[in-house]
């Protein structure tokens, strides 16, 4: 595939990523309801809970006590631009699009053999036993193609929802778009390059952030009065008053 | 990986049909030039029996596709995917068994049958080559990932196959001669089969793997460990890559694979051979090619339970073999320290 073919992926910043699980559960909620769904949920509320979820969190610790530091990772397909899956597949089911460079199933013409989840070293995929067939991340291509959507929400669920904008979507083959600019101001990096798939989604690594505060225009105001559930004793209005004046 | 029973069937009862027509062809193809002529019912039953372990070996592979009703599609990209090729190369070979029968029925020229039966032997040896390369070319699992694993497939299924070949010529009275030749043979590719599956195994015990948590999830740091795999419970990726046998597990089912396929077979048909040799006759290589379909299965059990598959890194579920870095090892030797 030509370096300048668009190349839809997403940039996902471990530097702000909170560990909230928010991706996925968005993610689960719209690709269960949305074209593509539904997913399994098999007992949600049991004490076996198992399904089918195209992104999930994973938390690792990283150094050694005291030195440590908390990586929360949120994996989902990495739509690789030498995809191992695609080329495994024996109906062809497992395609990458020319137009967006998505790596999709076909599920009308998956055989349900499981060879493309061997072939992934990023274990993206999982297997549907309900509808006897494979299943992944589409990049929310019923979102962001989607002309009864807002323009605004035309972005995969999962970057829509994240509380702390760790996750950026665009095309990674356009050096002025969004993802191209994070990746190359903030040194991102593919997953086990060693692999050679070549993926797209990018990450931003953990790094010390400076920020430049200027002290002129920082402001002090007045607190209002801890809440002691006593309020009748103190009779503190002057308090009460600054709270509602500074909204 | 988890071990799949329908696989597994699908890779031993195919491997031994395979190997059970590529001697009985060969034994056809001696007789007509020799000019003794091998029994007619020998070779028909002994291409009967190839034909029914491959038969039984692609019924055990529909119970693996969760949409039999699209079998047909798996063949469209045998151009790209080994598992395309083998889905094509399992029924052209079943044919040309098919029609080597069928022209023994027939009582058709030798020259017929043996073009059928060699093309057969080609179909089989493509065949399993490309169930081995299905395993072979996936990089992420880096014990299916050799050379030994398309040869280990042919080799024990031939060896096996050799083993009900000869079975096969005693029970339907081929005679001596060509009992003994198969016999002959048939400890050759055990004897073969042995050496390349202890091979493979060393090279399994020490394998080392340069990828850690760390570079898996891209994390500069030496100490990296899983503290929360995401999920309440196991799932697809914690289940589907990972084998967790209880202690000891695999020695067991090792030691069962190197007695039941290689070692207690080579002395039954050591024995056998004795027998024929005194004129006698015994049902040594049947007991033999009987247990050698258990070892065949305990050992692609085995080679499935062992696949250490490189996601289960995302999950704590990797198992570090401990093997030396190759570099090192080879900058150690060209370059030794100092002394002191």
């Amino acid at each position: 595939m030509s370096e300048r073919q668009k190349q839809l992926a997403l940039v996902i910043d471990l530097n702000k990523c909170v560990g909230c699980h928010a991706c996925a559960t968005n993610c689960k909620s719209w690709n269960t309801s949305g074209q593509f769904g539904p997913l399994p949920d098999k007992a949600p509320y049991g004490e076996e809970p198992d399904g089918v979820w195209f992104n999930r969190v994973q938390t690792y610790e990283a150094g050694t006590f005291p030195n440590v530091e908390v990586v929360h990772f949120p994996k989902s397909c990495l739509h690789c631009v030498d995809a191992p899956c695609v080329k495994v597949c024996p109906t062809g089911a497992s395609h990458k699009r020319l137009e967006d460079g998505i790596v999709l199933v076909n599920y009308d013409d998956c055989i349900g053999c499981k060879y493309c989840s061997w072939a992934c070293p990023y274990g993206c995929r999982e297997f549907d036993d309900i509808e006897g067939v494979m299943k992944k991340c589409t990049l929310c291509v019923d979102r962001i193609y989607n002309e009864d959507l807002p323009i605004a929400e035309r972005e995969p669920a999962c970057v829509l929802c994240c509380p702390s904008e760790a996750r950026v979507f665009g095309d990674v083959n356009d050096p002025e778009s969004r993802v191209s600019r994070a990746i190359r101001d903030n040194m991102g990096f593919k997953l086990m390059p060693s692999a050679g798939t070549n993926p797209a989604n990018h990450y931003l690594p953990r790094r010390k952030v400076k920020i430049e505060v200027d002290t002129a225009r920082i402001r002090v105001r007045k607190k209002p009065a801890a809440d002691t559930g006593r309020r009748e004793m103190t009779g503190d209005m002057g308090a009460i008053e600054d709270f509602s004046a500074g909204g | 990986m988890r071990p799949d029973l329908s696989i597994v069937t699908l890779t031993a009862l195919a491997g031994i049909g395979e190997g059970i027509f590529i001697f009985i062809v060969a034994i056809d193809s001696e007789s007509v030039f020799t000019g003794v002529q091998v029994p007619l019912p020998s070779l028909f039953f002994g291409a009967f029996m190839a034909l029914a372990f491959t038969g039984l070996g692609t019924i055990a592979s529909f119970f693996h596709l969760h949409h039999k009703d699209r079998g047909t599609k798996a063949i469209r990209q045998w151009r790209f995917s080994w598992l395309s090729r083998e889905a094509l190369l399992l029924p052209l070979f079943m044919l040309f068994v098919g029609g080597y029968m069928a022209l023994l029925v027939i009582g058709a020229p030798d020259s017929f049958r043996l073009m059928a039966g060699l093309l057969g032997i080609f179909f089989a040896m493509a065949l399993a080559f490309s169930s081995g390369m299905i395993y072979a070319t996936i990089t992420f699992v880096k014990e299916w990932n050799s050379a030994f694993t398309p040869v280990n497939f042919f080799m024990i299924g031939l060896a096996v196959g050799g083993a009900w070949a000869v079975f096969v010529l005693e029970i339907t009275g081929a005679g001596n001669a060509y009992a003994l030749t198969a016999l002959r043979f048939s400890i050759g590719a055990t004897f073969i089969a042995m050496i390349l599956k202890f091979l493979a195994y060393l090279r399994n015990a020490n394998i080392y793997s340069p990828t850690g948590v760390d570079s898996a999830i891209g994390a500069n740091h030496p100490d990296v460990v899983l503290m929360d795999k995401g999920a309440c419970y196991e799932h697809y990726n914690t289940k589907e890559y990972y084998h967790k046998p209880f202690r000891g597990l695999h020695r067991i089912v090792r030691t069962l694979v190197v007695a039941t396929l290689f070692v207690a077979p080579l002395f039954l048909m050591m024995k056998d051979y004795d027998s024929i040799i005194s004129g006698g006759s015994d049902t040594f290589t049947m007991v033999a090619a009987v247990i050698m379909v258990l070892g065949t299965f305990a050992e692609r059990w085995l080679f499935f339970a062992e696949g250490n598959h490189i996601q289960n890194l995302y999950y704590g579920n990797f198992i570090n073999k401990g093997g030396v870095n190759p570099i090192l090892v080879s900058n150690k030797n060209s370059a030794p320290l100092p002394p002191g």
